[in-house]
């Protein structure tokens, strides 16, 4: 049997098993619009902890990771940073999200901040920005999804059917049993990728080089020393910090799990254990990429971007070339998980803002089985726009993955004006929509700034990310504009401050 | 209601517990980043930048478990 069979047949059954998985929850679904969306907010530590580390993990922490530690070197270990900020988030936003969630019936991001504000506008424009800024992360899981099948089936199953394929059936078993099916293969999907992953950095990094990684760094010291120093700005570094932690969190897929928890204690600890999941998957992925580096340094292994077309076939390419097909296709599973446990919980997100936020508000009447069923549209709508924009593959993952970002970063100022009390100051409805605006359209014009080709000065200055320089005008913004507009009613600040003091200090 | 602001620490234990978090993170940042960014010396195999970064990193991760027990609630 050719070893490209091997490989590809493993992973296929892997989708299989998610397929039975997802089966059964639909099974178990209610017709009632709360558990389609939100497993009627009742989800355990176990699987809230395994859905939320699977979903922030894409194909950017399998693929990425490893691809950037092969080109770039340390600077990747930026991660460290980011994630421990993105964990701790589950307490220091996700426990008052989950607060004010439960006490006054809160399915979305907006349902929550156009309420505090007082504005149906501020809930379309968050609705708006969510939607428009999770497209090109869909976009990142449909591109990874399409390299790991074209890579390990040896480029006889093309990039395009791949991505079509598996794309297409993330969507048809979050389209049929919603949430509870995306929370249910994530569990498996966070399991899976982790173990494939360490086993694959431990692998590597042992089999290639007899002296494994102590050797893989002494040859990389002396043959390529770049890629074992930080070689960005620190400034960079910085906003990659913010991007890829706050912004993402914001991104509706994370911040709806915040609302599903059975308890605040389930939030707590995972505040305090998710950092350890989410930092120690890239020590793993830094063995692969520096076990790459160093390999195609001394002739082992074919440059990559050269042959591939992209630092994101790092892993694929290596397992492919080092490994046995039947450990090259279980791996590869693991990194298919990662791809398919965040995109299926990006289609539910995009569904869910869309048809709450925006159909619900036109339509307030209509039954929870017509929701539902708007609902599976705009899956259908995500899965046509994604794989149709994933067909061009508009430029290396982690590019588009920090644009995400930086677009939800934008949402962090209103967000922490409505959910932290801060004693007689107050953010206000005029400067929260004022800041957001401002603040996504100057992620959206340093991104294409960029893209034009045009003086780094322009879209980096200082070496600060587009994303990170919005974020600090939309805080001076929103700052400003509060000390001059009209604060939030009293009611407001009652209804939302005083819930929050005496949930979280006086009880 | 002119509460009092959820942005400070209101106990010494979360005041500590702040400040240990705070300092973990100014040791991965510039102006430490730029002294510790260099290769040797090389611990336990590891070019030195690495290392510093995964010793902060672990030490975070013990002041997210320790915040958890003492200071946050419930």
């Amino acid at each position: 049997m050719e070893t490209w069979v091997t490989s590809t047949s493993i992973i296929l059954v892997y989708i299989v098993l998610v397929g039975v998985l997802s089966v059964v929850a639909f099974r178990k679904l209610r017709v009632n619009i709360e558990d389609y969306f939100l497993v009627s907010r009742l989800a355990g530590f176990f699987v809230l902890y395994l859905t939320i580390v699977a979903t922030y993990h894409s194909s950017y922490a399998i693929l990425t990771s490893c691809g950037t530690f092969y080109g770039t070197g340390v600077f990747f270990w930026d991660a460290g940073t980011w994630t421990f900020i993105t964990g701790l988030c589950s307490y220091i936003l996700g426990y008052r999200f989950w607060i004010l969630g439960k006490k006054y019936g809160y399915m979305t991001p907006s349902d929550l901040l156009s309420d505090f504000y007082d504005s149906r506008f501020l809930g379309f424009l968050v609705a708006v920005i969510m939607a428009v800024f999770l497209i090109p992360y869909i976009v990142v899981q449909a591109m990874g999804l399409g390299y790991i099948i074209s890579v390990a089936s040896e480029g006889v199953i093309p990039y395009t059917y791949g991505m079509i394929a598996l794309s297409l059936f993330t969507a048809a078993y979050c389209l049929v049993g919603g949430l509870r099916a995306v929370y249910w293969t994530d569990v498996f999907q966070g399991i899976w990728m982790f173990v494939a992953l360490w086993m694959a950095g431990l692998f590597l990094a042992f089999t290639v080089f007899k002296g494994g990684i102590a050797e893989v760094f002494s040859i990389l010291a002396v043959e390529k020393p770049a890629l074992l120093t930080v070689n960005v700005p620190y400034t960079y570094w910085l906003s990659m910090t913010f991007v890829f932690s706050f912004g993402i969190v914001l991104q509706p897929h994370l911040w709806v799990r915040y609302y599903t928890a059975r308890d605040p204690k389930t939030l707590k600890w995972l505040g305090a254990t998710t950092p350890l999941y989410l930092m120690f998957i890239y020590v793993p992925a830094a063995l692969v990429g520096f076990t790459a580096a160093a390999a195609v340094v001394k002739g082992l292994m074919p440059e990559i971007v050269k042959t591939y077309g992209t630092v994101d076939a790092t892993l694929p390419a290596m397992l492919v070339k080092f490994a046995p097909p039947w450990f090259t296709g279980i791996l590869l599973a693991g990194a298919s998980a990662a791809a398919m446990s965040t995109m299926d919980s990006q289609y539910h997100a995009f569904s869910l803002v869309l048809t709450r936020d925006i159909y619900q508000k036109i339509n307030p009447k209509a039954p929870d089985i017509a929701l539902i069923r708007v609902g599976r549209v705009f899956i259908a709508i995500a899965f046509i726009l994604s794989a149709w924009l994933a067909l061009y593959r508009p430029g290396i993952i982690f590019d588009i993955v920090a644009f995400a970002g930086a677009g939800t970063l934008q949402l962090l100022p209103a967000t922490i004006g409505a959910i932290y009390p801060t004693g007689r100051f107050r953010v206000t409805r005029i400067a929260a929509i004022t800041g957001i605006i401002i603040g996504s359209i100057i992620v959206i014009i340093t991104e294409f700034t960029g893209r034009l080709g045009l003086p780094a000065w322009l879209y980096r200055p200082y070496g600060f990310h587009g994303g990170m320089i919005a974020f600090l005008i939309n805080i001076v913004v929103t700052l400003i504009i509060s000390l001059l507009t009209k604060p939030p009613s009293p009611e407001k600040i009652e209804k939302f401050h005083k819930l929050l003091e005496e949930e979280i200090y006086k009880k | 209601m002119q509460g009092k602001t959820h942005l400070l620490p209101r106990t010494l234990k979360g005041l500590v517990m702040l400040l240990w978090i705070l300092i973990c993170f100014i040791m991965v940042e510039w102006p430490i980043l730029s002294w510790a960014n260099r290769i040797e010396p090389f611990i336990g195999g590891f070019p030195f930048i690495y290392f510093w970064l995964t010793f902060w990193y672990v030490m975070i991760a013990i002041g997210a478990i320790v915040t958890a027990l003492f200071v946050w609630r419930p």
